[in-house]
């Protein structure tokens, strides 16, 4: 299955689904409509066994720039903070949604993204905290998301790691 | 200021051509890629400049770098064989180029060649090794002189710099890098009797007694009081970051770029990817910053250079977070 969005080409051959989740034409069986509510991850594929959710944060080189240099931006926080707090809802708007589609499949969450190595260790860290990934409250039977399925990658992470196990990724832009 | 530095059959270099910037040059790349052995030539070939020295480049090198023979630093390959290197270097006020080769063989025949090398007094120029030597002062220059110990010369000349006297009259940007370095290390460094030590509120505490760290705060303290460090020097240190915590990271590196805004021209090795970061986050764009990469293409060392950190490629550092990444991955993706 292929699919092409946001500056990406993903070629799962094992998945059973593979869409762009914020399906804009109406006709489209994965249109949901309640986007005008709701914050949704950018991609979803199905496996037999799980389901991948792929967020795309690819930012060009100035951005970049005044991400690393911890600068605010419009709420004042770092824009650091602005993104994570947004992925944060982003994941959790999805989770309502899978949710009353009745899909329990385990959860593998991806942000691809153009960080260093570093910087995608640092982000992931701190974006687990945010989730929350790998915890769950006093009264919950489960956690959202385990913290060992939450990823935050660049296309060569992407290559080196994931290519074997869900499918191929390359950049078309 | 030093312009560039070719190097042919000389120590890990089979051929190498670099260019530097006139303010700070961090050099990164793997062990064994030779980024010491660079630093140490060419702040060998600055030792030497000025009409009254007589010293040669050889001698100097041979002190510097301590090999059983001279001819030990050619390039190793099987049979005899030859090697060299030049440092070139510009002032400010001319564009008159003046550089200094030596040429070495392996039976150890040594052959310097100057232009213009030696026509300008002795500049200032300060390496810092990687090891402490603050701590180990007392006593240690009039045991190198009288005997014959295994310490690399720039051990030696490192102490004669920190002896220095302090300087009169001292700047404003000078005494606000030193109060930076007071607050870093909380206190300020005083001499007595050849012994340092941190003067504070608390009283005087001896250097052997004091976190390696702040040691190498307390010999940037001494080098920016006397003078050493000023306009038209050079500075090599030979990683920073060694035994300090990233904390002081800030502190070392904002000094740094002071330092090269005054006119001091910096090389810098490091493996330390909060150092790096440190530089990216503080340049500004008249900062001179040049990020050189050393590494090995066929079993020979070539260097990239690029003035944008996120650029450096290959970059050992960042390949060796991309290892604890994949791994990181890999354990949890296991039961997929």
């Amino acid at each position: 299955m292929k699919l092409v969005t946001d500056g990406y080409e993903f070629d799962f051959a094992h998945a059973v689904a593979l869409y762009k989740f914020d399906e804009p034409d109406k006709s489209n069986a994965h249109y949901h409509g309640l986007s005008y509510c709701m914050k949704a991850v950018d991609v979803i594929a199905e496996f037999p066994n799980f389901q991948l959710w792929i967020e795309i944060k690819d930012y060009p080189q100035l951005r970049l720039e005044q991400i690393r240099k911890g600068e605010k931006g419009r709420s004042g926080k770092t824009i650091v903070r602005e993104i994570q707090e947004t992925l944060k809802l982003k994941f959790r708007d999805t989770f309502l949604y899978r949710y009353g589609e009745g899909c329990n499949k385990k959860i593998v969450y991806v942000c691809l993204t153009n960080f260093n190595n570093k910087e995608c260790e640092d982000f992931c860290k701190q974006l687990k905290k945010e989730i929350p990934a790998g915890k769950k409250g006093p009264r919950w039977s489960s956690e959202l998301v385990a913290s060992e399925h939450c990823f935050v990658v660049d296309i060569h992470a992407w290559k080196r790691n994931f290519d074997s196990i869900f499918g191929t990724c390359k950049r078309i832009q | 200021m030093i312009t560039k530095f070719k190097a042919h059959g000389f120590t890990v270099f089979s051929d190498i051509d670099m260019s530097f910037s006139p303010g700070v040059n961090v050099i990164v790349g793997e062990n064994g890629t030779g980024k010491t052995h660079l630093m140490k030539a060419v702040y060998s070939a600055c030792s030497i400049i000025g009409k009254n020295l007589d010293r040669t480049l050889a001698q100097k090198v041979n002190a510097v770098f301590m090999p059983d023979s001279i001819g030990r630093l050619v390039h190793r390959t099987k049979g005899r064989s030859s090697g060299e290197f030049t440092v070139y270097r510009k002032k400010e006020e001319d564009e008159k180029e003046r550089s200094i080769t030596l040429s070495l063989t392996t039976l150890g025949k040594a052959e310097q060649k100057s232009v213009n090398w030696h026509e300008d007094t002795n500049p200032e120029v300060t390496f810092i090794p990687v090891k402490d030597m603050l701590a180990n002062a007392p006593g240690f220059r009039s045991l190198f002189s009288s005997k014959v110990l295994p310490y690399e010369e720039i051990y030696l000349d490192i102490l004669d710099k920190a002896f220095m006297p302090v300087s009169r009259g001292l700047s404003k940007e000078r005494e606000k890098l030193l109060k930076h370095l007071q607050i870093a290390m909380d206190g300020k460094v005083v001499n007595k009797d050849e012994k340092f030590y941190l003067k504070n509120k608390t009283g005087n505490l001896e250097f052997p007694l004091l976190a390696e760290g702040y040691r190498k705060l307390g010999l940037l303290y001494l080098l920016i009081q006397n003078e050493s460090l000023i306009k038209g020097s050079v500075l090599f240190w030979d990683e920073p970051e060694a035994n300090l915590n990233p904390k002081l990271s800030s502190a070392v590196v904002n000094i740094l770029l002071e330092l090269q805004r005054m006119g001091v021209q910096i090389f810098i090795t490091t493996h330390d990817y909060v150092l790096l970061k440190e530089f990216d986050l503080a340049t500004t764009p008249s900062d001179n910053v040049l990020y050189h990469t050393l590494y090995k293409e066929n079993d020979a060392v070539k260097c990239a250079s690029t003035s944008v950190m996120s650029e450096m490629s290959p970059n050992a550092i960042d390949d060796t977070f991309a290892r604890l990444l994949d791994t990181e991955i890999q354990k949890g993706l296991s039961d997929l």
